[in-house]
This record gives structure tokens, C-alpha cells and sequence, in this order.
């Protein structure tokens, strides 16, 4: 279970580890998060798609970028539709930048909840993801008012991975 | 990461503030010795009226040396109408002042009195300005100088660092962050400069006109987001000093370099200096700009690194590989993977 608050700081990169994953994010991703946080009564769901490399045995991750809700997307308070195809062009963009190692790694969205939990369409959704995209290691992001979760899929059940982090 | 982390950690092993250790060593070398010299000016019957620090430190644009001497500019103000006619007089009190003290190398230069406390690398100019009403003048000449060659030179030392940190040009964006941006600039070029000409040149190569430059033509950069972008800045910004006029080729591939003064006497910094200098700041520059680009258009952090430790030297450092491997050791695919319709609530 992940208990840390979270906490952006310049000086320290964040990373999640468990069942022989280690997944690490980039600052300017985590502080993504951290402004999109639900903290007002009224601000809706945001949410996007992760980005990054993976090493060549994929037990380690990289989340380089994150997209953000785009004009055609939908959203309300407690859900979301990734519509627009902005998301797929930045993952595109981003692959042929790096010569084929940057690719698509999963979702994020926020939850206007101190400690997120996954809803069952949360984990539908995750596993229709898993689905079009075989043997890639996804991964899953909540992002709620006081902690990040972090999901990859074992054995057929979505596990949250610890959350670390490391001062530079 | 991201390379402004690099530059960020190259930043703060290459600023020198008021309150580093370092530097108080020779600010209570300087505080000593000024309490003397002021002691000898009263005697003289010339007060010092007031004293400031000069200089980098005031306009945090501070480096700290790679040749380990610390220098302090020192400045102490005198009133007008008590001031002795000849500006040299005052110089040479404060030369005595310094002899007695056992400095042996200590000397009168045209705008100052140099002394060098070589075994604590500490280098103290001593600045003498009388002053009447708002306006300094500097006590110029030196020992040797006849009437033609001294003088007490109308010259504005306050208004220069004010201007140096008025960050009232930057328009309407975050000032304070762009200004902070500016210092980080300067402090690059500054060690860029020490790494990268003869010790000869380098010191011909003044800090107040580079400092002069990355002012004037400072590109600021920051992400939409507002992250700091120091590499897109100095790019730009070499760039923009490269395009103005302050190169004037005199020769094929000769260049002479004029930066002026903002304020009183306005005269140009880089005055007597040869072509040689000229040229070489500018290839340099234009190397630096030229590999800056280089470096900006590389994914690896490392090979990036690579080259900013060419230009700023070993203060810019190259990471160790990542656990994991570099970029190089990273999965290649042959799809950029399919962005489905997600939903989520």
C-alpha cells in the first residue's frame, strides 16, 4: 500500500516499485499530477495517457510525459472519455523522436479522493487497454488529493506499487 | 529528468553568495584592512563617509573561482569638499596603509588599489570615490600619473548595479523567476569564460561585460508550464549577443568588441582591447552557441552532459548511468502503441 503524501519537490524524482517492476517518473510528470490534483469541490476528472521508455527485459519504466485532457475529450466531475486523437499523435510524435523507445505506457486520471481506489470501470478500462496493447508493461496512475496510486496488471488483478522517492 | 536539472546542480556548485564561508574568509581580511585605511583617511583629513561592496556580489551574479582567489571590490567614498585636488593622493595613503601591513605587491592601478593576500587567496581592490551630492567620481590614476593622466571621474557605481538588478525591463512575465534566470545566465558565461580562454585572456575578458551583454540580450525561457529552460535561454541569448553590433569585423575573421557602459561614464567596457581578445570571445561564443544547439538536440542526458562538461568544465557533471541502463540500453519497438478510448471514473 502506498501511504506517502505526495510531494513535488525539484530536488527528488519519484519512482514505484513491487512484483519485480520498478517504474520511475519524471518530474515534470509528477508535478503534472500534483497541479491537476481534485482539491476544489467543483473541478472535474483530468486525465491523459503515459509516455516514456522501457529497459530492454521491461522490469523497468520511465514516464517521460503525460498527456492532458484536449478540446474533444469529455469530462465531468466523477468520469472521463479520451476522445480526442491528440493523445495518439503525442505518443506518435514522441516515438519517432526517440527512434522507437518512447511508446504508449498506460493512463492517469485524477479522483476527487484523499486516498484513490480503482472503480470497476476503472479496471475494465485498464484491462480493455491491456487488451490492444499485448506484452507492452502498462501501467495505471490515480491521482487523488493526497496520494498517487500506481497499478500494472499480475496475474489477471491490477496490484498498486509502493511509491519512493529519491533525493538528487 | 531533464537537462535543467543538470544545470540546476551545475548552478549551485558554481555561485558564490555573501554568506559562503569562502567568501567571509576574505571579507574579514577586507573588513580589517578598511578599518585602517579609513583611520588613515580621517587622519588625513578626509573622512570616509560611506563604504559598499562592489561587484558580482551585490548583483548575485558571483562565481566562485576556479583558480581559488577570491576577489572583494571594495569601495570607499569620501566627501567632495574635504577630498584632496589630486585623486592620487588618497591611492597612495591607502598604498602606505597596505605596505605597512606587509603587502608586497600591493599597487596603485589606474582605477584602484590592488593588494593580494596570496596566502589566503583573497584579492582586495580598494575603489576611492569622492562624492558630491548623488554623484561619485572616481579617483583615477596612478603613481606615476601627471595632471593629464589623473583625474576624478564622473561615474555612476550605484546606478550600475541597479540596473544590473532592475528587473523592471522583463515586461509582464514572472519577473523575479526571469531575473533569477538572468544571474544563472551570467554565472553559466563566467565559468564558461574561465574554462575556456588562457588564464591571459580570460581575465581580459571582464565579468561587468559579459554580465553587460546577458542583460541586454537576454532571451528568458520557460516552459508553458513555467519549468526554468537555462539551455533554450543561453541559446537564445549567445545568439542574440552574436546578431547585435557589438563585433565589428576589421579585418577578415579580425573582430574588435565595444560593449558600452549603461551608465555614467558610458564609456566602452572592452576600450584598449586588442583584436585578438575580440576575436576570440567571438569564435567562442559562437562555438558555445553552436554546441549548445548540439546539445539541445540530443535525447541522452548523458551525451548532453558530455558537452555541457566540455564547455563549463568539471562542475558540469556527467551522471553515471542509470540503474537500468542508459537510452542506448532501452527497448526498441516497432509500434508507438494504441491509444484506446478510455474511460475512467
Amino acid at each position: 500500500m502506498i501511504t506517502t503524501v505526495i510531494s513535488v519537490s525539484l530536488d527528488s524524482m519519484m519512482y514505484f516499485e513491487g512484483y519485480n517492476q520498478r517504474v520511475n517518473v519524471h518530474k515534470d510528470v509528477a508535478e503534472v499530477w500534483h497541479r491537476h490534483r481534485q482539491t476544489g469541490a467543483k473541478t472535474v476528472e483530468s486525465f491523459g495517457v503515459l509516455i516514456g521508455t522501457t529497459s530492454v527485459n521491461r522490469r523497468e519504466i520511465w514516464i517521460e510525459m503525460v498527456t492532458t485532457p484536449m478540446s474533444r475529450d469529455q469530462c465531468s466531475r466523477f468520469s472521463f472519455s479520451l476522445l480526442d486523437p491528440g493523445h495518439q499523435k503525442a505518443v506518435c510524435k514522441m516515438f519517432y523522436s526517440t527512434d522507437g523507445r518512447a511508446i504508449y505506457l498506460g493512463t492517469w486520471h485524477t479522483h476527487p479522493e484523499s486516498i484513490p481506489e480503482p472503480s470497476n470501470i476503472d479496471k475494465n478500462d485498464w484491462a480493455n487497454c491491456l487488451r490492444m496493447n499485448r506484452r507492452r508493461p502498462l501501467a495505471f496512475v490515480l491521482v487523488g488529493i493526497e496520494e498517487i496510486r500506481l497499478f500494472i496488471q499480475r496475474n489477471g488483478r491490477f496490484k498498486s506499487l509502493q511509491e519512493n522517492h529519491i533525493t538528487m | 529528468m531533464g537537462i535543467q536539472t543538470h544545470f540546476d546542480k551545475f548552478h549551485n556548485k558554481i555561485k558564490l553568495g555573501r554568506e559562503d564561508d569562502a567568501y567571509k574568509k576574505a571579507r574579514d581580511r577586507d573588513d580589517s584592512i578598511k578599518k585602517d585605511v579609513a583611520s588613515a583617511f580621517q587622519s588625513a583629513g578626509y573622512p570616509v563617509v560611506k563604504d559598499f561592496i562592489q561587484g558580482s556580489l551585490k548583483t548575485h551574479t558571483g562565481i566562485i573561482p576556479i583558480s581559488g582567489d577570491y576577489d572583494i571590490d571594495r569601495a570607499l567614498v569620501i566627501e567632495d569638499d574635504v577630498a584632496p585636488e589630486n585623486p592620487v593622493t588618497p591611492k597612495k595613503k591607502t598604498l602606505e596603509v597596505l605596505e605597512e601591513r606587509g603587502f608586497k605587491n600591493a599597487k596603485i592601478k589606474k582605477p584602484c588599489v590592488t593588494a593580494d593576500y596570496t596566502g589566503d587567496n583573497v584579492h582586495i581592490d580598494f575603489i576611492i570615490y569622492k562624492l558630491s551630492g548623488d554623484q561619485h567620481y572616481l579617483a583615477v590614476g596612478k603613481g606615476s600619473s601627471d595632471e593629464k593622466n589623473r583625474e576624478w571621474a564622473a561615474t555612476d557605481p550605484c546606478g550600475l548595479t541597479d540596473w544590473i538588478n532592475d528587473d523592471s525591463l522583463f515586461g509582464v512575465d514572472d519577473r523575479k523567476e526571469v531575473l533569477a534566470q538572468f544571474r544563472r545566465l551570467v554565472r553559466y558565461i563566467k565559468r564558461w569564460r574561465d574554462v575556456q580562454f588562457s588564464e591571459s585572456v580570460a581575465s581580459k575578458v571582464y565579468s561587468i561585460g559579459l554580465t553587460v551583454l546577458v542583460k541586454e540580450q537576454l532571451q528568458y525561457s520557460f516552459s508553458t508550464e513555467g519549468a526554468r529552460q537555462d539551455l533554450q535561454a543561453l541559446i537564445n541569448t549567445v545568439g542574440a549577443i552574436l546578431d547585435s553590433n557589438y563585433f565589428t569585423e576589421e579585418e577578415t575573421g579580425k573582430y574588435r568588441v565595444c560593449v558600452d557602459l549603461p551608465k555614467e561614464p558610458w564609456r566602452n567596457i572592452f576600450d584598449g582591447s586588442s583584436l585578438d581578445t575580440g576575436t576570440q570571445i567571438y569564435n567562442k561564443l559562437s562555438r558555445l552557441k553552436e554546441q549548445l544547439i548540439k546539445a539541445e538536440g540530443l535525447s541522452d542526458e548523458r551525451e548532453q552532459c558530455k558537452i555541457l562538461n566540455d564547455l563549463f568544465g568539471k562542475d558540469f557533471e556527467i551522471p553515471e548511468p542509470p540503474k537500468g541502463g542508459s537510452k542506448s540500453e532501452k527497448a526498441k519497438y516497432s509500434s508507438a502503441g494504441i491509444v484506446t478510448a478510455s474511460v475512467g471514473a
